[in-house]
């Protein structure tokens, strides 16, 4: 596990990528460097959840930027954005678009409880093991099943669209 | 006792984040907050979609009337990245330049606000003056005090020449001492140590679980700054101080933006007085190829992040943007848990929220009655005031 014994000051930049794929061997794909201080790496979302109590175990200061909803045309995708030992950790999780949900994290860091409700309101991505999923981004009487940011939103009914 | 819910919002549908507070309450102190956002998300994300790169960074800088050059440095180094462009030495000087100025903007700007909210409103008009400073040098370099529009893909669009340059450093001095007064002022003024000592404090480890980042982050001993841990721009080669406090409390929050504040004179003198030399920009193509870029920037409120995602074409494929307010806002609801319904103006005043200068309505709904009556925002400030001035807590 990572030394919990690192001042919050310290800046000891890890290679947080190869320590993550060491840590669960076979389950990280698309592993990228591209420079200092940024990383990317896929997993499944059944992995999701061991992969940032990990994380956040690595070193007192990390925690979750924010999480990117992205619609490529054939699935979903869910981008963690984890501030973890001095690099910018993007973990992907790819979704099929007929069942995309991932498991919430928000009892691993409750600064994800907006995050969560902002990729349901506005990509429909199921967050699941967290009870309702509150409203944050679209007002209350926005129509169910609306995701504004979808690529095949057609608009609202009655005319108004992107 | 009786419990009461009592709505804070939501209000002026005029910024980023407007927000509406749902306050439980036991007499007077807070037990329970629940937090509404949305009222006013204008789908700019997805607009984006829809916009050239450059039309995109007009639109973004319109994100935050104070922070829009965090927006388009956050932007353009995320376009820049994907097209592999290095911008000139002097450019990333000048986006050094224009965000510690803005930082600084932001920070009066707040002061002025806190002192408002705790009835202290010379100290108000005071910030106020001095930030008129700031925003004098904004518009020398740029043309406007808001929204300077400095930044391209590739670059910057103005420069500042050597005349600017010296008329602006023999601005900063006086207000570097300016900012000593305030600093002196606040840690020892009563109305400011019975305002903010101790009020609504987040101790560390909450901060770090619920994400807060920037002056918020530092106040409770984060020492978390992404000019320092993830640098951009020219900030690798420009020393400075990351101020923190230990406190954690609302005047740790002050301590900290003050002393930034003074980093931040520091900052651009030096980039003023080391401003390399050679162009501005270099040329970026109009089409970006496929690709994707996480951007970071130390915002005034903290760390600002953008995704950017690339698919061959003139426009962007996504655009993900975190202001650092919504990393904010969640810890500071929970900090008011055990503070007073009086306490409420400062304590969210105290993250330099995007809706400080709004008019709210306050509903308070007594839950056994089903009775309400409803305040303003202006008539819960001064009630928080009466109710400090008739000795609470004292």
């Amino acid at each position: 596990m990572c030394g919990q014994e690192q001042q919050r000051s310290d800046l000891a930049r890890r290679d947080i990528l190869a320590e993550l794929c060491a840590r669960f061997p076979g389950e990280v794909g698309e592993a990228a460097a591209p420079r200092p201080g940024r990383a990317w790496a896929t997993v499944s979302r059944e992995v999701l959840r061991p992969v940032t109590e990990f994380l956040l175990g690595c070193g007192p200061g990390a925690y979750l930027s924010t999480i990117t909803a992205v619609d490529t045309g054939e699935e979903f995708q869910a981008i963690y954005h984890f501030w973890v030992a001095g690099t910018e950790l993007n973990l992907r999780v790819r979704l099929d678009r007929r069942e995309p949900a991932v498991p919430s994290i928000m009892d691993l860091h409750p600064g994800a409880n907006f995050y969560e409700r902002e990729i349901h309101d506005l990509m429909g991505i199921e967050v699941t093991g967290r009870g309702k999923l509150e409203r944050l981004a679209v007002p209350d009487d926005w129509p169910e099943g609306h995701y504004p940011l979808r690529k095949d939103w057609p608009g609202l009914p009655g005319g108004e669209s992107a | 006792m009786t419990k009461y819910n009592l709505p804070v919002g939501p209000q002026h549908p005029a910024l980023k984040e407007p927000a509406s507070f749902w306050f439980k309450v036991e007499g007077e102190v807070i037990v329970d907050v629940d937090i509404r956002l949305g009222y006013n998300h204008r789908g700019i994300e997805k607009a984006c979609e829809s916009r050239n790169y450059i039309q995109c960074l007009y639109l973004l800088e319109r994100i935050c009337g104070i922070c829009s050059h965090a927006h388009t440095t956050a932007f353009a180094q995320g376009v820049e990245e994907i097209l592999g462009l290095e911008i000139p030495a002097r450019a990333k000087y000048i986006r050094v330049i224009i965000a510690e100025l803005e930082r600084i903007h932001s920070h009066l700007l707040w002061l002025g606000v806190a002192g408002h909210e705790i009835g202290f409103d010379t100290l108000f008009m005071y910030a106020w003056r001095d930030r008129e400073t700031v925003l004098d040098i904004l518009e020398l370099i740029s043309g406007n005090r808001v929204n300077y529009a400095m930044n391209t893909i590739g670059g910057v669009r103005r420069d500042i020449d050597q005349a600017k340059r010296e008329q602006i450093l023999g601005m900063l001095d006086p207000l570097a001492e300016r900012v000593k007064f305030y600093t002196d002022l606040v840690t020892s003024e009563p109305t400011c140590l019975a305002r903010l000592e101790n009020v609504a404090p987040v101790p560390a480890d909450k901060a770090v679980a619920l994400g807060t980042v920037g002056p918020t982050a530092r106040a409770s001993g984060i020492k978390v700054d992404v000019r320092r841990d993830d640098p951009y721009a020219a900030y690798a080669e420009i020393p400075f101080e990351v101020i923190t406090s230990e406190r954690g409390d609302l005047l740790g929050r002050a301590i900290v933006r003050l002393g930034e504040i003074g980093e931040s004179v520091k900052i651009i003198k030096y980039a003023l007085q080391n401003l390399p030399e050679g162009p501005l920009t270099v040329k970026a193509p109009r089409k970006v190829a496929a690709g994707e870029a996480v951007s970071r920037v130390e915002a005034p409120r903290g760390e600002d992040i953008h995704y950017v995602r690339a698919d061959g074409s003139d426009h962007p494929e996504r655009v993900k943007v975190r202001a650092p307010t919504l990393a904010n806002l969640f810890a500071v609801g929970e900090s008011m848990k055990g503070a007073y319904v009086a306490d409420i103006p400062i304590v969210i005043a105290s993250i330099d929220p995007c809706f400080s200068c709004t008019d709210r309505m306050i509903e308070l709904v007594q839950s056994r009655t089903g009775t309400s009556s409803v305040m303003t925002w202006e008539e819960l400030r001064e009630y928080g005031i009466r109710w400090y001035g008739h000795g609470h807590r004292s």
